[in-house]
């Protein structure tokens, strides 16, 4: 590919994501990373190394969407008494891996996510604070509920609904394939074991295969 | 490279191992050529490796279709610089460009087929018979079998048309999940029988390999042995004999042919690393570089006695193929949720299925089966449940349907008591052969090196409809008899919408273009996957298949193959070739 083409491909989707965005130059100024985002991004390729796996994009999310990211995957994943937060896990960095791959998907998340954060913060400064993360705990939370609610009950705009389902989406994944995440809904495998016998006596019984 | 060769196999998968590996062992000289690079499962396969150790999670992307960690390698549904073009209903059609080809990405299902199978024409009306009988093949399938290891169920339990290895060559199967014996207990209700699913996977030690430790999954390859792959159980052995020489990176696109003789006297290739295009010469060649670049080849091949393609004075090279039709349901079962943490991981497939149970009486009594062939039914290994570590594809995307603005406590609840609770069954089944697929070489589009591309050209049947409709009545009431929720409900809309399937080849068991026959007028190959046109000429990947059924094709690829490798050596001792 000639850089001219390279070029006109990013600009492309730069466009692209400005045309789902539905925004313009304002939109760019909140996010100077967006229209920056993958230029010279590569993707891991179709010969890769299995044992050495190595993420070969950079991450380009700015402070401010992590800050507010690190809220909102805490108010999707808590802490409890049985598992930490989402973010005492990190898995922010992983959402900033997700949406930073120069992949179709992510790409659209990318798009999905960092306008669902620009309209939170638009929110946000309704209640005088610059960004989302700028809240009280409280407003972060009313702010995230009356998105989810509607979400639930389907009057969220189509933009909305993307933002919620894909955030719920990544931030489950990233944090249910990690120790404490898998160890949170019991997962017990990916160990070598002699013979493959079924299901225990107990659980047989549970699910009334005697 | 001196040309000292009895035989050239053009490609390492499947096919073309056991061509290989049936050719050296009786002392036949052969050059192998792979058109992707070498590949050692030993060293090159992730196993234990966790989703969260690869970009994404492990997550399918464009560059690794099935994932970071999966086997293949400079493969998928699309190659860089190696495009194909499609119409009609579209196509997908998988590659991979390594030594063992798609032998390591595999799920290692080997089911056999069944004598009702190779005579479609005169049993159901329907495509054609095959040249060979379920006679003919069973001594293959055994030879086969014995080579490559498989576990299965008890040969005794076999139901019609779905014959299952004999007890001397069968390994045991590991025991049924959770999840299967609902499954099981459900169809058992519905007068179906279920049993093991013939696996080429080892649960007992054999020929130097190991027997699987039940974990990882087995499309990443297996560095152990215990799952099958063309490297470990062919292509090592072949080398072992002395026999054997291979060329990787060499890409081929031609069979050369002397047309005084009409012979073929070998294959042009390219060196994909150098670019270099080099002519190697050998007594007999042997095209198994998989179905759909077989036909691509013969067509390019075009000489002066051969105007429309190689071995194609019948005009089917290309014509009648075919792929696994298919279904899926995502369901959850209640039963199922908030079970003790237990290791279900097993060998990463399915370890229990249903083979197609309506057959003559049975489907006239049933009346609603108004279709030729069948299908199984399984519980899928790639929809949720506890077929090993939890990954994003196939475990959190079921598991978040229907949840819509689920966050928070809530959530964690809910992960808790439905992981492992929800999943998906589904059905593959037998496509009605037709001339309406086909490939042709597209007029524009060449491929990096300007070799024409293949063009695809698909549509799925009335009779693949109403199969397809059939395993959706089928899914639903099997679960309602496992009291399962059904997750996504869009089937009546898509029933009514007149389409059920995607585009073809998305099951990765393309097979057909070269089909054989007893007529040279309407097939490609003779009963022994020889041409008709260029007696040294033979086919040994997915091309000789005159129809599909439900039984996934790849040891039938491997049973023919050795039977035209038998014949090549048969016909070398008597000087024929």
């Amino acid at each position: 590919m000639s850089k001219k083409q390279k070029m006109t491909a990013n600009r492309r989707r730069v466009l692209k994501l400005m045309a789902i965005a539905g925004t313009s130059a304002a939109y760019l100024q909140n996010y100077p990373n967006m229209a920056n985002a993958q230029v010279s991004q590569k993707g891991y390729g179709q010969d890769v190394d299995v044992n050495n796996p190595v993420v070969t994009w950079d991450k380009t999310l700015d402070a401010n969407q992590l800050k507010s990211l690190s809220v909102i995957g805490d108010l999707i994943i808590p802490a409890d008494d049985k598992s930490p937060s989402a973010s005492q896990l990190n898995i922010t960095d992983f959402v900033d891996e997700w949406v930073s791959a120069p992949y179709p998907t992510q790409e659209k998340d990318r798009a999905t996510i960092t306008y669902g954060l620009e309209r939170l913060n638009t929110q946000a400064n309704a209640l005088d604070a610059r960004y989302f993360h700028d809240l009280n705990g409280d407003q972060q939370a009313a702010i995230f509920d009356k998105l989810a609610v509607s979400v639930e009950n389907e009057t969220a705009s189509e933009e909305e609904d993307l933002f919620m389902d894909r955030l719920v989406y990544i931030y489950v994944g990233g944090y249910y394939t990690t120790d404490e995440g898998m160890e949170d809904i019991g997962y017990a495998g990916n160990v070598p074991i002699e013979t493959f016998d079924g299901p225990p006596a107990e659980i047989r019984k549970l699910i009334g295969i005697e | 490279m001196a040309d000292n060769h009895d035989v050239i196999v053009v490609g390492s998968g499947a096919g073309g191992g056991m061509m290989v590996h049936t050719l050296t062992k009786a002392g036949v000289n052969v050059l192998l050529l792979e058109a992707g690079r070498d590949f050692d499962p030993k060293t090159e396969t992730a196993m234990f490796q966790w989703p969260r150790e690869a970009p994404l999670r492990d997550q399918r992307t464009p560059d690794k279709n099935s994932g970071f960690f999966d086997a293949t390698v400079n493969g998928g549904f699309n190659v860089d610089g190696q495009p194909y073009t499609t119409e009609g209903e579209g196509f997908r059609w998988w590659r991979a460009r390594q030594l063992g080809g798609r032998t390591h990405h595999f799920g290692r299902q080997t089911p056999r087929y069944g004598p009702d199978d190779f005579k479609s024409l005169t049993n159901t009306g329907r495509a054609d018979d095959w040249p060979v009988s379920y006679d003919d093949m069973e001594p293959y399938y055994d030879r086969v079998e014995e080579v490559m290891g498989l576990f299965g169920p008890d040969p005794d339990e076999a139901v019609h048309n779905s014959p299952q290895s004999p007890n001397h060559i069968r390994q045991e199967p590991p025991a049924p999940r959770a999840s299967e014996l609902i499954f099981a207990k459900a169809l058992k209700k519905m007068g179906i029988k279920t049993m093991a699913h013939p696996t080429a996977i080892l649960t007992s030690p054999l020929h130097g390999r190991d027997a699987c430790f039940y974990a990882t999954n087995c499309i990443r390859g297996c560095s152990i042995g215990a799952a099958f792959d063309s490297v470990v159980s062919f292509i090592n052995p072949a080398k072992e004999t002395g026999k054997l020489t291979i060329l990787t990176n060499a890409v081929v696109y031609k069979v050369l042919v002397n047309e005084d003789s009409n012979k073929a006297t070998g294959v042009r290739y390219i060196n994909s690393e150098t670019e270099e295009h080099i002519d190697v010469h050998a007594k007999v060649v042997v095209l198994a570089p998989a179905a759909m670049e077989t036909s691509r080849i013969l067509l390019n091949s075009k000489t002066y006695n051969a105007p429309d393609g190689l071995a194609n004075s019948s005009g089917a090279v290309g014509k009648y193929l075919s792929d696994t039709t298919g279904a899926g349901l995502p369901i959850q079962i209640p039963a199922l949720e908030n079970l003790p943490p237990h290791n279900e991981d097993g060998v990463s497939q399915p370890h229990l299925y249903a083979p197609w149970w309506l057959h003559g009486d049975d489907k006239k009594e049933g009346g609603d089966a108004d279709f030729s062939g069948g299908y199984k039914l399984e519980v899928s290994p790639y929809g949720g449940g506890r077929f090993g570590p939890p990954g994003m594809d196939d475990t959190f995307r079921g598991m978040l349907i229907g949840k819509k603005g689920l966050y928070g406590k809530k959530l964690k609840d809910y992960m808790r008591r439905f992981y492992g609770s929800t999943m998906t069954i589904r059905c593959l089944g037998s496509m009605t052969v037709t001339a309406d697929n086909y490939l042709t070489l597209d007029p524009q589009v060449k491929d990096k090196w300007g070799i024409p591309v293949p063009k695809f050209h698909w549509k799925w049947s009335d009779e693949d409809f109403r199969r397809t409709s059939h395993m959706y009545d089928s899914l639903y009431k099997l679960a309602e008899n496992m009291g399962a929720v059904v997750l996504a409900d869009r089937f009546e809309e898509r029933r009514k919408s007149g389409k059920l399937s995607g585009p073809g080849g998305g099951t990765n068991h393309e097979v057909g273009g070269t089909r054989m026959g007893d007529d040279p007028k309407t097939s490609v190959l003779n009963k022994y996957s020889q041409t008709w046109d260029v007696n040294n000429l033979y086919v040994a990947d997915g091309g000789p298949f005159v129809t599909h059924t439900e039984k996934n094709p790849t040891l039938t690829i491997m049973a023919l193959s050795m039977r035209a490798g038998d014949n090549i050596i048969d016909r070398l001792k008597k000087g024929e070739l």
